[in-house]
């Protein structure tokens, strides 16, 4: 049943968000071209071996290419809080809520969904930069690049900085960070419904603001307290000192935001349960 | 046999001033097609609602087949809806695979043996369907399925007398001995022919629950003649 539901997310998420993605590809398709006829394919930077009007096409098009970009950071946020409101509470709710799922399922495939379109706002970026920034000289410095950079690696690895734990640590936190602003707008549209079931949108931004400022406060004091008790020196000289500080701090960013996670989802969960009256 | 579906002092209070359904007992037999009767805002919607799992009661309980309301009954109950609750950019034959791939007990040749009996051509998509067109589908999906309990809210409201006359004879001959079909309405004349049993709701509270045939032999008259006599405004 969960794939079922998490294939319907993706068939009808999928509409709004692969037209969204051709638009970057081709908007890096054209920027790559206009830059590569004017500036040439040799060098990154700006050579002047362009007129005026290119100038201003290139221009322009960078303009439109970074409006693409925070278009789908923004467009990604409002189609997963859009379709979950959607999908939930309004007419459509009374398909969802009388299929023969669990709320536990409804809710999961909405998350695993909105989660994955999340993620992929980071290859699909990374890609297209590549794609803009790649040129015959970098692809020929790469090889000694890559060695180099594995080679001080090794350095920082001996002298106690492991680069690896850090790598999945700040995968983690990016995965927990994710999932928890998904699950507070989740949250704050099921409480909205519940609160002030005349007047839900607003319902639903009060309940966002005030479980934002919540968790602001929360980690506000918790910062004061345990920072103190954690960063014994406020000098960080070495790879090493960084490395011990962000080993402290990260896995207890991840742990308390894993806690909210579970907090937000329980109660989405319990509400959408036990608390359901579709209008 | 256990009622299909069973309420105990059922009550829904939407604020202290609004209480939709107001301590109402039933238990509904297996087999029998039930008129839930009773003027616009007397508790019928909030009645089905309950039922299908989209409302929670204040007080008392609903069960299914004697069970509480979970995914399992929700698998044997097909409910139909008194709004379009379908994607619109979908088409049928997306729809049919959808209803079929979530409920086993879905006929898909019964749907499209339907489809074709109301010149529905399953490659339309929903917006490209008048609202009658849209509502014939959307029954045509809940009586495909060979489900025990059916609940229609108001299932022949926005559509034309000849539709309505196929509606309610497609009720009938989906009519399986142990199944149990909730209409709720409030164009009695037209669905009194098709009705074993009537319920009459009135502000939220039970008033009446009893055959056809006894009704109309205790008041001598047609339940549409009761109905605008126990209703009278």
């Amino acid at each position: 049943m969960l794939s079922k539901l998490i294939g319907q997310e993706f068939k009808v998420t999928s509409r709004y968000f692969v037209p969204l993605y051709i638009c970057l590809g081709v908007i890096t398709l054209l920027l790559k071209l206009s830059l590569t006829l004017t500036i040439g394919n040799n060098t990154v930077f700006y050579s002047g071996s362009s007129n005026t009007v290119t100038e201003i096409i290139n221009v322009l098009l960078i303009m439109l290419y970074v409006i693409i970009l925070i278009g789908i950071v923004l467009l990604t946020y409002f189609i997963i809080i859009r379709r979950f409101y959607t999908n939930m509470f309004s007419d459509e709710g009374y398909l969802m809520f009388t299929l023969p799922v669990t709320t536990g399922q409804l809710l999961n495939s909405k998350l695993i969904v909105a989660f994955i379109w999340q993620f992929l706002m980071i290859p699909a970026t990374l890609l297209s930069f590549f794609i803009l920034f790649v040129n015959t000289d970098i692809i020929k410095a790469m090889p000694q690049f890559f060695s180099q950079l594995s080679l001080e690696l090794h350095t920082l690895q001996i002298s106690g900085f492991s680069i690896g734990l850090i790598i999945v640590e700040l995968i983690a936190a990016v995965i927990v960070q994710l999932l928890g602003l998904v699950l507070m707008c989740y949250l704050s549209i099921t409480l909205g419904q519940h609160l002030w079931a005349e007047h839900r949108l607003i319902g639903s931004i009060l309940a966002f603001l005030g479980i934002y400022t919540v968790e602001s406060l929360i980690s506000s004091f918790a910062g004061i307290f345990i920072g103190n008790a954690l960063v014994s020196s406020a000098y960080i000289l070495t790879a090493a000192d960084a490395f011990s500080y962000f080993n402290r701090v990260l896995p207890l960013t991840i742990l308390s935001n894993i806690i909210l996670v579970i907090i937000y989802y329980v109660v989405t969960h319990y509400m959408l349960n036990k608390k359901l009256n579709l209008n | 046999m256990i009622p299909i579906l069973e309420c105990n002092d059922l009550t829904k209070a939407y604020n202290k001033r609004h209480t939709a359904l107001d301590h109402v007992s039933i238990k509904l037999k297996r087999g029998r097609i039930v008129g839930l009767l009773g003027p616009n805002g007397s508790g019928k919607s909030t009645f089905i609602k309950l039922a299908a799992g989209l409302l929670t009661p204040t007080n008392g309980e609903i069960l299914i087949d004697g069970k509480p309301i979970s995914p399992e009954t929700k698998a044997i109950v097909s409910y139909l809806p008194d709004r379009t609750y379908l994607n619109d950019w979908m088409k049928v034959k997306d729809l049919i695979s959808f209803f079929s791939s979530f409920y086993k007990d879905f006929n898909t040749t019964k749907a499209y043996d339907m489809l074709e009996k109301l010149s529905i051509n399953p490659d339309d998509s929903l917006k490209s369907m008048s609202k009658g067109t849209k509502e014939k589908v959307e029954l045509i999906l809940v009586m495909s399925r060979e489900a025990q309990l059916y609940l229609l809210d108001e299932p022949i409201g926005g559509v034309d007398p000849a539709a309505r006359d196929y509606i309610l004879s497609t009720i009938i001959n989906n009519y399986n001995p142990n199944a149990a079909v909730l209409i709720s309405t409030h164009l009695i004349s037209d669905v009194e022919h098709v009705l074993d049993d009537v319920i009459f709701i009135k502000e939220g509270k039970l008033v009446l629950y009893n055959s056809v045939d006894n009704v109309r032999a205790m008041e001598g008259k047609s339940i549409d003649g009761l109905f605008r006599e126990v209703f009278k405004c």
